[in-house]
């Protein structure tokens, strides 16, 4: 006996209302670039962006009047409003893109506005480097949002509704800082504002250094904090970080990165004066060891492949991008192509395993997370010692993350199965650029940065990319970034909603 | 089996209004997508650009030998003549070890910003369509030639003087034509990629973009902005009473 219950009309105008507000956040935001290129003289990019910002109110404010929200919201509800929010959100950022002139198709904008929602940072813009800064700071404000969560933003602004915990858990954060997801909101917002006052002067300082004019240091600053501590990856510039040639602005970038890989909840446990969570921590054990053991692997593959032969070249073109590749961030200070045509074969292997893991979850990287790693490891460890101890001896395996915890069955169950589904979205992409033409290790590579929201590019993700690569590295972004549950739930959602009675 | 959730008082969505509200947001997606196409700034036409970049990924690079096997110290008792070969930063970028220590001349504009360094300055100098004299940005072109493409130049000091104008929003950058020597490792910066410029000459100065605004986009923007303002006061008063 299946039983599935079929949505009703309460149900939808929920899911209206909420998704409303996520649009009318949205638009308030590209109010703000609107409103800066006026200043700035652009005034065609402040049209277009004034544009996109009522293509997002208009229907947001239609639903917060015209549909009702009675009672409390179920989590089925919360959770497919997440996963209509991943997709509507991007619709309306692609509106101002592709009113810029700078994308061929719609398609081509909603791409990048996907890319800079979910902190992927792939891009398909055409000329970029004379692109208006209007848009540009577009760009990265959809990186800022969607790295602090665009439900977690709706959850600040608007009051009420009991889908709080379904539409926070449904954009794959589940932890809970503080007893009240609102105060937890909260927090994130104090701690990223903190970082950002940090680390844009870090950036301004670097970037005068490196002889940037006062007022490019101070744009770039601002978006490249967005890029680093928000892991996007979006550069100002086409030739990413390289265009600094500065060791000083990568060394800031470097610390903006592991700051924004790290979950916020280990920043709380920072900020209120637990430094020891650092050390016993799980996740950043995992973190620690695989990135120790990633960096060794690049350093081999660069003496064994004659890339690099001192140790100044090895920390900061191996370093660099192994940082930005564990932490999916996808900032880059060597052309990503020589990945496969300089690199050899096992530093970009390492590139590909640092990715495919990622950052700690309840943080705004991506990838399989090193919770979940680690979680399997102990999992592991846990089988291998009760197969060597007596039948009857009872093995409990714990591990520290907020607190000790014992790794109970569903937990250790659902760390597998979300790992095995990253593994399969990896490979999904793959088959698809397979079946396109593209060589193996190219098309696992960019598959792997796609899904895993790193944002590296060796080639394949461009302006003639085509269109089946684009929706499959769509989908996979966008599936992503929601951890499957929530995706899943508005697919059974739809469903259910179209079976006919029986 | 279809269980009815006891909390829902409206009852399931029949299906056909069901499939009629999904179809008409799909309509209106669609509708959109054809408003902007019309508002957005005219191209020439193409929807996809002229190049095919993912060829070159496809097709197996064919690069040149190397000037020095790697590993190899070059023969010191051999009279060498280098002849600067003209390149282009994909072939720079696909084949760095066949060009490496070779002399190049390069042709692009200069886009981003001018970084001085005591006695040398950075210049990024793309050489993608973007950079052509005779077409340009995509703003004033409007052609799509897909991605930008480029290379770091270190270039001596003097050279900065000379380059008046860096390409960036609402200007094409000075097209310079420069000479030097490529470095798949700089081991002086230690820079990955880049081109060390012996000489540095303006071809063309640059400028200003040109381009007329679009009065169609200012129409729309105010029009909705006074669309959403009207439903921003009217939401005020319902929530007032």
């Amino acid at each position: 006996m299946t039983v599935l219950f079929r949505p009703g009309f309460r149900d939808l105008a929920a899911i209206g209302v909420l998704t409303g507000r996520v649009l009318v956040v949205v638009g308030l935001v590209m109010l703000v670039p609107a409103a800066l290129g006026m200043v700035w003289d652009e005034h065609d990019a402040a049209a277009g962006m004034a544009i996109g910002a009522c293509t997002a109110l208009i229907p947001g404010l239609l639903a917060q009047r015209y549909l009702p929200l009675r009672g409390d919201v179920t989590w089925t509800q919360g959770m497919v409003v997440s996963a209509l929010a991943w997709l509507v959100a991007p619709f309306a950022g692609a509106v101002a893109l592709f009113l810029s002139g700078h994308y061929g198709q719609f398609l081509d904008a909603y791409f990048d506005a996907m890319s800079g929602f979910t902190t992927t940072g792939l891009a398909v813009i055409s000329d970029l480097d004379h692109l208006p800064d209007t848009v540009n700071l577009w760009r990265h404000l959809m990186q800022f949002l969607g790295g602090q969560g665009l439900l977690l933003t709706v959850l600040s602004l608007f009051s009420g509704g009991g889908a709080i915990v379904g539409m926070y858990a449904g954009e794959a954060r589940e932890d809970k800082i503080l007893p009240h997801v609102r105060r937890t909101a909260r927090f994130i917002w104090r701690a990223s504002a903190t970082y950002a006052v940090v680390g844009i002067t870090a950036l301004v300082a670097a970037l005068l250094l490196a002889g940037l004019p006062a007022g490019r240091a101070a744009f770039h600053a601002v978006v490249l904090f967005f890029a680093a501590f928000d892991t996007g990856g979006y550069s100002p510039l086409s030739s990413s970080v390289i265009s600094y040639h500065s060791a000083a602005v990568e060394a800031v970038l470097v610390v903006l990165m592991l700051a924004g890989s790290v979950s916020f909840a280990v920043h709380y446990r920072l900020w209120t004066g637990q430094p020891g969570e650092l050390v016993r921590n799980l996740e950043a054990r995992v973190l620690a060891i695989v990135m120790g053991a990633f960096f060794v692997f690049i350093a081999f593959g660069f003496v064994a492949d004659q890339v690099h032969g001192s140790v100044v070249e090895l920390l900061r073109r191996g370093g660099f991008q192994l940082v930005s590749a564990q932490t999916t961030t996808g900032l880059s200070n060597v052309p990503t192509r020589l990945f496969s045509t300089s690199w050899g074969v096992v530093a970009p292997a390492g590139i590909v395993m640092a990715m495919t893991i990622g950052g700690m979850s309840g943080a705004t990287a991506g990838g399989i997370k090193a919770l979940r790693v680690g979680l399997v490891a102990k999992v592991i460890a846990a089988a291998v010692r009760r197969a060597l101890l007596p039948a009857d001896a009872e093995v409990v395996q714990t591990y520290h993350h907020g607190q000790r915890q014992v790794l109970r069955l569903q937990v250790a169950r659902a760390a597998t199965v979300v790992l095995l589904l990253y593994l399969a979205l990896y490979l999904f992409g793959t088959l698809v650029a397979l079946f396109y033409g593209y060589p193996l290790d190219e098309a696992l590579f960019e598959s792997t940065a796609s899904a895993s929201s790193a944002g590296f590019s060796i080639g394949i993700v461009s302006g003639t990319m085509p269109a089946g690569i684009q929706i499959a590295y769509i989908l996979q972004m966008w599936v992503a970034r929601l951890e499957f549950i929530a995706a899943f739930a508005l697919v059974g959602f739809v469903w259910s909603m179209l079976r006919s009675p029986r | 089996m279809t269980v009815r959730n006891p909390r829902l008082r409206s009852g399931p969505v029949p299906l056909a209004r069901a499939g009629t509200a999904l179809s008409a947001a799909g309509l209106g997606v669609l509708a959109l997508v054809l408003v902007t196409s019309w508002l957005r700034p005219s191209g020439d036409g193409s929807a996809r650009p002229v190049l095919d970049l993912g060829d070159a990924l496809r097709a197996a690079p064919d690069c040149p030998e190397p000037l020095v096997a790697e590993g190899e110290r070059p023969p010191v008792d051999e009279v060498r003549v280098d002849v600067a070969l003209v390149v282009s930063s994909p072939e720079l970028v696909r084949c760095p070890r066949s060009y490496d220590g070779r002399s190049v001349a390069y042709e692009g504009e200069v886009v981003g910003a001018v970084l001085d360094r005591r006695d040398e300055a950075w210049f990024q100098v793309n050489d993608d369509p973007y950079a052509a004299r005779d077409a340009g940005p995509l703003p004033s072109s409007g052609r799509f030639a897909g991605l930008n493409t480029g290379i770091g130049v270190l270039a001596p000091i003097e050279a900065r003087d000379d380059v008046a104008s860096v390409g960036g929003p609402g200007r094409r950058g000075a097209i310079v034509h420069v000479e030097g020597t490529f470095h798949r490792v700089d081991p002086r910066t230690h820079e990955v990629g880049i081109i060390r410029a012996d000489r540095l000459r303006v071809v063309d100065a640059g400028g200003s973009m040109e381009g007329s605004s679009d009065p169609r986009l200012p129409v729309v923007a105010l029009a909705t902005a006074a669309l959403a303002g009207l439903l921003v006061v009217l939401e005020r008063r319902g929530t007032r009473r």
